[in-house]
Parts: C-alpha cells; structure tokens; sequence
C-alpha cells in the first residue's frame, strides 16, 4: 500500500489550517483536478461563476457564491459527473471607469486631462491588479474552478462574441436607434440604464408658477419640484373632465421668461388632484411628459447639455448655467415678475446615479435600444413550462411581473472602455460562440445558475433573454437564488458602517474550512445570512474535533494496519455495527 | 471504524475540502492520490441495522437523560452516582447489562441497577424513559445542607437585581429618555429574574421538606 504521507506535518496539536491550506491547493491545481474533459462520457454537470466586477477585492458576497458552487461542483465531481466550473470576471465598464476616475482624482487629474489613450492604459493596469487579487482570494476560498477557461468579458474573444450579436440583432430589427428620452448622468456623462438609477426620497420643494394666458384673461397655475425644466415646456395639460378647466383648453399659454407660445391640452394621464389640476409638460426632461407629448404629438425640446448645463435652447439669458444655478436664477426672475405664486415642501424622489451619487436628468438623445419584449417572451415561456425552475419558487412570481412590463433596453453607453451586454452572453461566450466548439457543445446549457436575488433582473434574466435566441436552448436547467449576507444584527456590511468582515482575513485567522462550513450552514433558502465572527470560531472548533477524532484514530492503530474494504457486518457487535 | 472515519471525511469534504485533504493523507485509508477524486458515499438501506438503531438510541437516550438530571443539579463531572432503573419489561435488562460499561462510564456512575418492580421512594430525582423509569437519590446528587445555602444565596442576589432593575425602570427620565430597545431589553431582563426567582423559590422548598 503506497501512501503520500506528509511527515513534517504533525496530528499531535491543534489544528493549523495555514500550514495545509495552500499546499493542498496547489497539488490540486498540479494533479489537474478542476479540468472538465469536453470529451467525457460522464454526465455533465456545469455551473458558470457568475464574473465578479473588477472593481474591487471579492466580500463575502462572492465568497458565499464561491462556496455554494464549490460545494456543488465537488460533490458532483465526486459522484462521478463532469464537472465544469467556469471562472472569470466582468470588466464593468462605466464601474471600473469611475473607481479608476476616483483614483485619478486623487492625483489631481482626470479622464479628459489624460486622454483616452494615457486613461485606457491605467484602465488596464487597474483590471490586471484586481483580475490577480480575485484570483488568489478564489484560491485561498478553495474554489475547485476549472481555471483554463478563465474568461474576461472584454477579452477578445468575448468581445467578439458582443459583436456578433450585435450584428444579427440589428440585421433582424431587434436593434434599433432611436430618438429616446433615457436616463443622463451629467457627472459620468453617459446613458444609464432603468437599473443603474438609485430612486430616492428627499426633502425638496414645489414651486407654483403662474402661466399666463395670451389672450390677457388669466392665469394658469402649475405646480414643478424642477422649475429650471419650464424653459422646455411645450404645454400646460389638464384632466379631460377636469370642469375647471375645460373652457381652457385649446387656449394658448404664453411661457414666461422664453415668450414661447405653447397649447393648454387635455390628458387622461393628468391627476386632477396634484397641485392645482394643471401641469407643465416637459418632453424633454420627464418620462411621464415625454408619453403624453407622444400622445398629443407635442414638440420635444431639450434644454440641457451633457454636462448638465442649460443649453442654447434655454435663451442666451440662462445658457451655459449649472443646472443648479439656472434654478435659482429663473426663481429670482420669476419673482421679480410676480409669477411666483407660492412655495412650499414637498417630498421628492429624484434618480441618482448608481456609480457616482450625481442626480441624473432625462433627457433625450439618441440611442442604441435592445427591443425587450420579442425576447421577453421565450423566456417566460420556458419558466411557466418548468423547463427551468427557479429556487426559492416565490422568486418565479418577481420574474414574471417583471418581464411582463419589461421596457426596451438602452445599451449604448457613452463610455471610453468597455461595452454593454456581454455578461449576458456569458453562458456561451465563454464556451467559443459563435463557432461550433466541442466546449459548448458538451457543456451548454449549464446545469445551475447559482447567484444573489440582487441580480435576477440585472443579469439572469438578460442570459435567458440572450441564451434562447442564439442558442435556442434556455442557458440553464435551474436558477438558485441566494440570499444576502448581512452582520449579526442583519444589518448590511458597509464600509462606513465598519462592519465589514473580510473574508481574507477571516480565513487567515480561522482557515478557509472555518468560514466555508459557517456560511455554508447559514445559508438557508430564502434567509438573510447573519455573520458573527464567533460562529465561525465554533465551527472552527468542530473541525478541530475532527481533527482529533483522526488523531485517536490514528494512535489506535497498529503499525501495519492495512485498511480493508467492509464486507461483511457479521461479525461485529451490535454496537460496533451501529 | 477506519471505515466510518473514511466515508465521513468523504462525506464532508465538499464542506471542508482542506482538512480532509490533508487527513486523508495522514492515514492509511486508500490508493487514492486525493480525497478529491473518489467517489461520494451512497445511501445504502442494507447497511441500516435496525435492532443496532434502536438498541443504542435506548442507551443514547438513558445516557442523557442522566447527564442532564447532573448538570440541572450542578453535579460536578468527576462525581460517581449510583443509579435506578425501573423496567417496564424484563428482557431488556439483559440489555442494559451488555451496555452497562460503556453506560457507567459516558454517565460516570458508580453503580446502576434495574428492576421490574415499581418503586415510590422519596427525596428522588426521576426522569421518564421509554423502557421505564430513572431514579436517582438526591442525596446522591448534592449535599442538601449545602445546597440549601447556595440556593438562599443565590436567591438574595436575584432578589437584589430586581430591585436595581425595578428603581430603574419607575425612574420616567429613563423610559422616556432611553432608546426604545434598550428599555424593553431591560424590560425583559425584570421578566426573566423574575421567573427565575420562581423557580429558586420553588427549588427552595423542595429541598426544605428533605
């Protein structure tokens, strides 16, 4: 009986999981045990990490998602599957531009001072220091991923793949540009899409402006919480059955400070309980006004520049102003003309940029658009037939409502590096598409998704979309969405919070088995996962017993014991069976 | 055993793929080159000895219900104590005898006897089992004197903490000052002295009528 024995190492203390953690992985890495064999005749079983973003160090987010699929993929490994396991990482492009934006702020330069060329570079430099730290923390995770198809969403053959899709997109209609109000970031200076928009309540103000009436006979009231937007009104718009009003429509406004003649229309849209039962529309600087413009077939004026600032269309008096400052200044006028019928408070939910915090300002401007609902369709078809399930089941109902109201989807972006939708493409641009490999044909579609709830809109509903129209299969057979990790309180973990466990350090003081088995055990379906660092100091103690149950074992042996396979029980006392 | 030890650490290995690594390698176990490449422990109904399960989840449940009654007593864990058991059927003392070693030892007894016959002693602590009755003499357990002492003692401090808490809790500046969490933690703290007091009381008498 031949044995690998690890003499230097010694059963006779405590456990020292530093000692063994590395070498082992190492081995692992050198024997080639994570390669999955495009040419087994094992039954497959595939699972593709969901690529963390470049932006940062992994948290235990990522370590949770590592660990669950470890899990997975040796489990199945060991009972006889080919198992796949396919790293990588997402380039994130808007992201990783601000981290890389907010490093050169710092220096003292920028984006623009650099030039694209000198900024790519320290893109580059920064997604080379972050692909390596997130692959020596998978490492130190354990995670038995097959890292010879490592992928990264902007290497080249990724980006072919985006290309490709593009192509037959647009070449089937299923792209299109179009003159669309999206959302603006005037920090980042980019379109953003419905989910890169952070919507939230803050104290503001509604401003009652007096609109007065051409013919001399009055006024109309409108109340605005953004009254710098009044310089692109092309109407005032009332409820069709609102009697207040009805001999009003048809009449023409003349809009102060532009002297711009606009039409007062009528609108079911119209809530006649909101302010005074009159509404400016703007359909250039809001969603609800860029449809009832639409509707009433109103001109669109865009009064804003990229960087936020009122443009040429604003009048010579307000262009070239912050947004900001332009409110102010059309206030003060407004005043000074006695237009300014009242001011009060009122709570306001603006949309702030994801990345950057800055407010973001609709606008219109001319777009690439995705069309969602033809692609919407199949997949949610393959979900109401079970062709593929969704774990926990009640995030099947989210799927659907969300689907069902899906709107087209913007995926230009106004940025220097990177590009939309292929994590998206994921489950199969990493398997060679479009070319006919032996990969994808062996391992699509993939087995389970395993991922945050977070994420089912973002990004798993986008793969399914994607998955079903070029490969014509759904990307894979089953969804497992897991929960959050949070603090002990079940609070959030955040940097300014200080309650932040950092899973390297947390490894390095209990070992990686430690906080595997911890996360692992708390991370039932459906529940926050609640960390507290003793847990994993208790679990690091139920490994030790482990330890010490081999370490009796081993000093009840006798030197030549040779370790026979059971055959028989019968011999053995009862309690020796049991 | 080496067996079982082998199928466990295969079993958890997905969990705790390091150390079992690196155990399997620090015993004689297999060929196998890494814990990582052999096969995964299946179910298998014939290895499921019924009579074995049933038989060591009677000692199982004896052994702990033993170990409870001493830690609810405060028994320190080097004291011997002689037990009773009282059978519901004859047969399984033969049983309780082929276990008796390993019993007296995992319960740390100096003497464990059963009968058939049914005993109503008193100053006994007894628990029920499925095959019958546990009996252990409170003498056995605790020096009554002493304990008797420490429950009194014991007692006064809760007793005193009430009071603390009590005066705190009608002192309005708090309860209207304080954050609304801290007061009910405070609140439920005076809850559970006082249930705790309760049960002292009631341990109190008990040991008074010995």
């Amino acid at each position: 009986m031949t044995k690998i024995m690890t003499a230097h190492i010694s059963l006779d203390k405590p456990y020292q999981p530093k000692e063994i953690e590395e070498k082992w992985y190492q081995f692992w890495m050198e024997e080639g045990y994570f390669k999955a064999n495009p040419s087994s005749k094992k039954r497959p079983f595939v699972i593709m990490m969901p690529p963390p973003n470049i932006t940062g160090a992994l948290h235990l987010g990522h370590a949770l998602t590592a660990f669950i699929q470890d899990v997975l993929i040796r489990w199945k490994r060991m009972q006889g599957f080919n198992t796949l396991w396919l790293p990588g990482s997402d380039h994130a492009g808007i992201a990783t531009q601000n981290v890389v934006e907010k490093e050169l702020l710092k220096e003292n330069t920028s984006r623009h001072a650099l030039g694209r060329e000198k900024f790519l570079e320290r893109v580059w430099k920064w997604r080379e220091n972050y692909g390596r730290i997130i692959l020596t923390q998978q490492k130190r995770f354990g995670a038995s991923c097959d890292w010879s198809r490592e992928h990264f969403t902007m290497d080249e053959q990724l980006s072919r793949a985006v290309r490709e899709v593009f192509v037959s997109l647009y070449k089937e209609k299923l792209i299109y540009r179009g003159n669309y109000l999206i959302n603006w970031c005037p920090r980042c200076e980019s379109a953003l899409s419905d989910l890169e928009v952070n919507h939230i309540e803050k104290s503001g103000k509604l401003w009652h402006l007096k609109y007065p009436l051409e013919d001399g006979s009055g006024f109309m009231i409108v109340a605005t919480t953004r009254p710098e937007t009044m310089l692109g009104d092309t109407a005032v718009a009332v409820h069709p059955k609102d009697k207040r009003y009805q001999s009003l429509v048809g009449k023409t406004i003349l809009l102060p400070l532009v002297q711009r003649k606009i039409p007062v229309v009528s609108d079911k849209a119209v809530d006649p309980q909101f302010g005074t039962g009159a509404v400016k529309i703007t359909p250039g600087h809001d969603f609800n006004d860029f449809e009832l413009g639409r509707r009433n077939s109103l001109p669109m004026i865009s009064v804003l520049d990229e960087k936020g600032r009122m443009n040429e269309n604003a009048g010579a008096v307000y262009q070239g102003l912050d947004r900001f400052k332009a409110r102010k200044k059309i206030l003060e006028d407004l005043t000074a003309q006695a237009l300014l019928e009242k001011e009060e408070d009122y709570t306001v939910t603006l949309g702030h940029c994801d990345r950057c915090e800055a407010i973001v300002e609709p606008m219109l401007s001319t777009q690439w658009f995705v069309k969602a609902k033809p692609l919407a369709k199949p997949a949610m078809d393959v979900v109401r037939k079970k062709k593929v399930k969704i774990i926990p089941e009640g995030w099947a109902k989210t799927y659907f409502n969300w689907m069902e109201n899906i709107k087209d989807w913007c995926i230009s972006r106004q940025i220097w590096w990177g590009h939309w939708f292929s994590s998206a493409l994921w489950p199969f641009s990493t398997l060679g598409w479009p070319q006919k490999t032996k990969d994808l044909k062996t391992f699509y579609p993939s087995t389970v998704m395993e991922t945050g709830f977070d994420i089912l809109f973002f990004w798993v509903a986008r793969m399914m979309m994607m998955g079903i129209y070029f490969m014509k299969k759904p990307p894979f057979a089953s969804i497992y969405l897991h929960a959050m990790v949070r603090d002990a309180q079940g609070q959030k973990m955040s940097k300014s919070k200080g309650n932040v466990i950092d899973p390297l350090d947390t490894i390095e003081k209990y070992g990686a088995d430690a906080l595997r088995f911890t996360m692992i055990a708390l991370a039932t379906q459906g529940r926050d996962i609640k960390l507290a660092e003793e847990r994993v100091a208790g679990y690091r103690n139920f490994i030790n017993k482990i330890w010490n149950a081999t370490r009796f074992a081993r000093m009840n042996l006798e030197s030549n014991f040779n370790f026979k396979e059971v055959s028989s029980s019968k011999n053995l006392s009862t309690k020796t069976n049991f | 055993m080496m067996f079982i030890l082998k199928e466990l650490l295969k079993l958890v290995h997905p969990f705790l793929p390091f150390v079992t690594e690196e155990l399997w390698h620090q015993l004689p176990l297999s060929n196998e080159k890494s814990i990582m490449i052999t096969s995964f422990p299946k179910f298998h109904s014939k290895w499921v000895n019924s009579k074995a399960k049933k038989e060591v989840q009677m000692m199982i449940d004896l052994v702990s219900q033993i170990r409870n009654i001493r830690g609810e007593n405060n028994v320190s864990p080097s004291k011997f104590i002689s037990v009773t058991i009282v059978l519901k059927e004859k047969k399984n003392g033969s049983l309780l005898n082929s276990y008796s070693e390993s019993i007296k030892s995992l319960a740390k007894l100096s003497q464990m006897r059963w009968q058939t016959e049914s005993l109503d002693p008193k100053n006994v602590i007894r628990a029920a089992l499925k095959f019958g009755e546990l009996f252990i003499p409170m003498t056995e357990l605790f020096d009554v004197e002493e304990e008797k002492k420490r429950l009194q003692k014991e007692l006064a401090k809760v007793e005193e903490d009430m009071t603390h808490l009590d005066s705190r809790l009608s002192t309005p500046a708090f309860v209207e000052r304080a954050p609304k969490d801290v007061v009910q933690k405070e609140k439920d703290r005076f809850q559970e002295l006082k249930s705790k007091k309760e049960k002292l009381a009631e341990s109190l008498k008990k040991m008074s009528s010995l």
